[in-house]
């Protein structure tokens, strides 16, 4: 059976990242243990109805991000366009 | 409760096989794929970090990552796609093999 | 809102494709360049007030819309290396604008062309005045989808269209690793903003630390152009249409080079002597890399890209000196590159324009033809190649003092072998369009268009005026690696005093 040698370099990263992780996972993660400013004044309890309390924060406090997140959508469109424009004439 | 270091590994996991997909799969499309297994394996992390903070609560900041990151992963695959539409047009054929008439 | 440069450009992004659509109607189609480029003299023009702010607030201004919590809002946070980050994208974009409008005249769908363009520079400028981690990415993948089209713009042809699909899914690749990396960031601070990371990381040392630094080194490296991740460079600057090959080359690489800067010097201090041994590694790699493909290449976009990669080798080893001489260098290197291989490139695609060809072959000769524009593209030759008088002279050397100083004996030498590796194949191309007899028939190449010829006497005067006269230039310079590397008033400016 003919292998490529793509497929077998490929492997090749994975077990080497797969090892990397298995390393890194003897280590605690350290959840939560740098920040030094609390976090609970904004925390939401699961018995609350989440996605209302997501969609609060994101247009309170993430305004810029959603700005910009139009501009992306925006651009895609753009992207789109030129991509899938009909050309009249075959110059280039 | 599911320990969190059984998170950590699904989105480890995830990484792993995107990045083993693209090197080595050759059709275009699943390329493409392979580019949103990798974004879902960073938003199970967002999510799962949120959750195990603190026992019986969640923070929302995370979720709000992961609706923003969704959206940017869409946009990748839509263009992804168009370009995509013209390569099957000049090479007539989805494998990514054929696309080496680039030489040195 | 944001800045009032941001702001211009954004403006300008929804007016370009409205007006450009309608005035397609009327049969003026002219319009989306003339836009773009008030659009860029605007912002450009907006730019000495968002100066005198930053000035008169200590150093560092931050935006944010009320009301703002400090770890979970987003902000914008200004302070002088993003302003002269700013600076140099804003003006290649306008340059890279003025060109277009004679280059692109016979192309379609010049309406996205000219949106794309302002898109991208918006994306840019956005970059650099992020102050927080997400918001940075959002304005990273503006800047990386809007070039992703602009690359394979001439889909007509195959060669663009293969080059972008490689550089679509590196780039991706790399963009989202640095997503996951910042997934575990959040997970350790339960924050993205720049200034409550530092500030909780700064503390303490931890294996996962390692695992997100080597990530966010890979998936910024891509862009940045760090071999072994800069296989989609040569590709794709030698099939973009010339003027975005300026400005992949000239900003696109110095945004990836700003990211590791802000997020390295920021984030990671703990782990210092662990990413800086590693970058000088890679530094080494990528500048012989660049140097041995450059030697063997026949395509002259090609050729120029190759150089790209061996400069920003350049940058990347200045960064891992990570002093404050090492980074006025770095960041003095940046700017000097950003005008050289733009103009480099520029020229490049005037030859291209009246000749069609881009073999070094069928190129020789050339400058009996079309003089101003080879003695233009010597100019930025030589200044490349860090020939004394022209600025890339000045920027090398306080490089290669600055890693002399830090002790760094062995890279330096081998930077100073890199050196002068590169001279060789500059002088090639100098010899080829100017002394060898030309082997294709040039009859009836006229010189460059006068509006394509002005703006690169523009660059190629910027190139002599800064390296006979750089003291502005590296102060400004100076600054702005100051600013980088004072952490404390960065934190202080979010935060405030009291922490």
């Amino acid at each position: 059976m003919k292998i490529g040698w793509l497929p077998v370099f490929g492997l090749a990263v994975a077990v080497a990242l797969t090892s990397v992780f298995l390393i890194i996972a003897q280590y605690e993660f350290p959840q939560q243990r740098f920040q030094q400013f609390p976090i609970n004044a904004t925390l939401v309890s699961v018995e609350e109805d989440v996605g209302q309390k997501v969609s609060q924060t994101l247009w309170a406090h993430r305004q810029l991000d959603l700005i910009a997140l139009a501009f992306i959508l925006f651009a895609t469109a753009t992207c789109c366009r030129a991509m899938l424009r009909v050309e009249e004439r075959e110059k280039y | 409760m599911i320990p969190l270091a059984y998170y950590l590994a699904c989105s480890g996991a995830l990484f792993t096989i995107g990045l083993y997909c693209l090197v080595a799969k050759r059709n275009m499309v699943r390329l493409l794929i392979s580019l949103e297994i990798m974004i879902s394996a960073a938003n199970i992390n967002f999510i799962a970090f949120s959750t195990y903070a603190v026992s019986g609560f969640t923070h929302p900041l995370a979720h709000a990552f992961v609706i923003l990151s969704i959206a940017i992963g869409g946009c990748i695959l839509a263009i992804g796609l168009a370009i995509t539409l013209y390569a099957y047009k000049h090479y007539k054929t989805l494998d990514v093999r054929k696309l080496k008439r680039i030489r040195w | 809102m944001f800045t009032l440069t941001l702001d211009i450009l954004l403006f300008f992004i929804v007016i370009t494709p409205l007006g450009g659509l309608l005035s397609h109607r009327i049969g003026f189609r002219r319009f989306p360049a003339v836009s773009a480029t008030i659009g860029f003299i605007i912002s450009l023009a907006s730019f000495p007030s968002l100066y005198n702010q930053v000035i008169a607030n200590g150093g560092i201004i931050t935006i944010t819309l009320e009301p703002f919590t400090f770890s979970i809002g987003s902000c914008l946070e200004i302070d002088m290396l993003s302003l002269f980050m700013a600076t140099i994208f804003l003006f290649i974009g306008l340059v890279t604008c003025l060109y277009s409008i004679r280059f692109m005249e016979q192309d379609t769908g010049l309406v996205e062309y000219f949106t794309l363009l302002l898109v991208a520079v918006a994306g840019m400028v956005g970059i650099s005045f992020a102050g927080d981690l997400f918001t940075f990415f959002i304005f990273w993948e503006i800047m990386c989808i809007s070039s992703y089209a602009l690359v394979a713009f001439r889909k007509g042809k195959w060669e663009p269209v293969e080059a972008g699909f490689k550089y679509l899914i590196m780039g991706s690749a790399g963009s989202i690793t640095v997503l996951y990396a910042m997934s575990f960031l959040y997970g350790m601070t339960g924050t993205l903003n720049f200034a409550n990371l530092a500030e909780s990381l700064n503390a303490m040392s931890d294996i996962w630390l390692y695992l997100a630094l080597t990530l966010i080194i890979v998936g910024f490296g891509v862009v940045a152009a760090i071999a072994p991740f800069h296989t989609w460079l040569p590709d794709a600057y030698a099939a973009a249409p010339s003027p975005i090959s300026a400005l992949l080359s000239g900003i696109v690489s110095k945004a990836g080079a700003y990211a590791l800067i802000r997020c390295l010097l920021l984030l990671f201090l703990p782990e210092r002597f662990a990413w800086q041994s590693v970058l000088v590694i890679f530094a080494i790699f990528t500048m012989f890399v660049g140097n041995f493909m450059a030697l063997i290449q026949k395509d002259i976009k090609r050729l120029l890209a190759f150089s790209s990669v061996v400069n920003m080798g350049y940058i990347i080893f200045a960064l891992s000196i990570a002093t404050e001489h090492g980074l006025t260098g770095g960041l003095f290197h940046i700017m000097n590159h950003a005008i050289m291989t733009a103009l480099l490139f520029l020229c490049a695609g005037s030859l291209i324009y009246r000749t069609r060809e881009r073999n070094l072959d069928n190129l020789a000769g050339i400058g009996r033809s079309m003089p101003i524009t080879t003695s233009l593209l010597a100019i930025g030759a030589l200044a490349t190649a860090g020939f004394p008088g022209l600025n890339g002279f000045m920027s090398e050397i306080m490089i290669i003092i600055a890693g002399i100083e830090a002790g760094l004996y062995i890279p330096t030498a081998l930077m100073l072998l890199n050196i002068l590796f590169s001279v060789a194949y500059y002088l090639l191309l100098i010899h080829t369009f100017i002394i060898k007899k030309p082997t294709t028939n040039f009859e009836g190449i006229k010189e460059s268009p006068k509006s394509m010829l002005a703006v690169m006497v523009i660059l190629a005067t910027l190139c002599v005026v800064i390296g006979v006269y750089p003291a502005p230039f590296i102060s400004f310079a100076n600054t702005a690696a100051k600013a980088a590397l004072n952490i404390q008033a960065y934190i202080e400016a979010v935060i405030g005093a009291s922490m």
